[in-house]
């Protein structure tokens, strides 16, 4: 078991590493319970419902092109962000936050007495899955495989990928998968985001249906067509 | 025995099919393709029969000479 600090949290939302803004990420996931209680138990009695969750993100306010202030603000009624919190910093191997979020607010505070404060709420559009880092914030300038994580037994259920490119100086398509392996030897591909063009940042939300085997060890495979320049990257993983 | 992949798979030595290739089982990892199979990540090729060896033609046999 290891404990950690919350300095090291990271926080992606779409294409921009809001984690430099920010200095508290706090998630909450539930479960509706619908209650099943008759005349002859002499306890309540439920069975559970539909899950859902939200975001909470707060820190300091950045007015600058790509910073916090212009995402937040462009990003209030826009369906659909793909949003990922690292706990312990975005490392291979770490326990990650997964959701496609509405945001509800975009609250910015400036008092007197104080640095001027921004804070978001973004509700869960699908619930909100636990998964790991496959790979960390990964600049990459040649294709590549990242490690493997072992996962210690094979899944049955799906699961959701989330790919956050958030730097591309490249001067060729990147592409982008989840592979997965029952043997760590060979391995087959799960999840294929879509290519991402020469200079282009980008996210992307791929959900694998239900049922699907996935198998013990996952990993992230890069592969970048040019031959200069390079991208920062990052995948996590959740397990259905 | 050769296997077409029906999802893109990475093996060792630094190898790549692509969906659709057909790849003979010489070049995967013996321990790989009994997982493989089972998910339906690659799928047995079944082998073309051989074409039968011509006959040989038969001798000709004359008739009403001599014997």
């Amino acid at each position: 078991m290891a404990f950690l600090h919350g300095k090291s949290t990271g926080v992606l939302f779409n294409a921009t590493n809001l984690g430099v803004y920010l200095n508290d990420a706090s998630s909450n996931s539930t479960v509706e319970t619908a209650e099943t209680t008759t005349f002859s138990n002499s306890a309540k009695t439920y069975i559970t419902g539909l899950k859902d969750g939200t975001i909470s993100l707060s820190g300091m306010f950045d007015g600058d092109a790509g910073a916090i202030d212009p995402i937040m603000a462009a990003a209030l009624g826009v369906d659909d962000a793909v949003t990922t919190v690292g706990l312990g910093g975005f490392t291979a191997g770490n326990r990650s936050i997964m959701a496609k979020v509405d945001q509800t607010s975009y609250d910015i505070s400036a008092p007197v007495g104080d640095v001027v404060s921004a804070s978001v709420e973004l509700q869960a559009d699908g619930g909100i899955d636990h998964g790991i880092c496959l790979v960390g914030l990964n600049a990459v300038t040649a294709t590549g495989d990242g490690t493997s994580q072992d996962n210690s037994t094979s899944s049955s259920n799906g699961g959701v990928a989330h790919l956050h490119l958030i730097t591309n100086t490249h001067d060729g398509t990147t592409t982008i998968k989840v592979q997965h392996s029952a043997d760590n030897s060979t391995w087959a591909d799960l999840v294929t985001f879509a290519g991402v063009a020469t200079t282009i940042t980008s996210q992307e939300r791929v959900v694998v249906a239900a049922a699907t085997t996935v198998n013990r060890y996952l990993r992230a495979t890069h592969t970048l067509a040019g031959s200069t320049g390079g991208v920062t990257y990052h995948v996590s993983f959740a397990r259905r | 025995m050769k296997y077409q992949v029906n999802v893109g798979i990475n093996f060792p030595p630094g190898k790549r099919a692509e969906a659709g290739d057909v790849v003979d089982a010489s070049e995967l990892p013996s321990s790989s393709i009994k997982w493989l199979k089972e998910q339906g990540i690659i799928a047995a090729v079944a082998e073309e029969k051989k074409p039968a060896a011509p006959t040989p033609a038969p001798s000709p046999v004359s008739f009403g000479g001599k014997g």
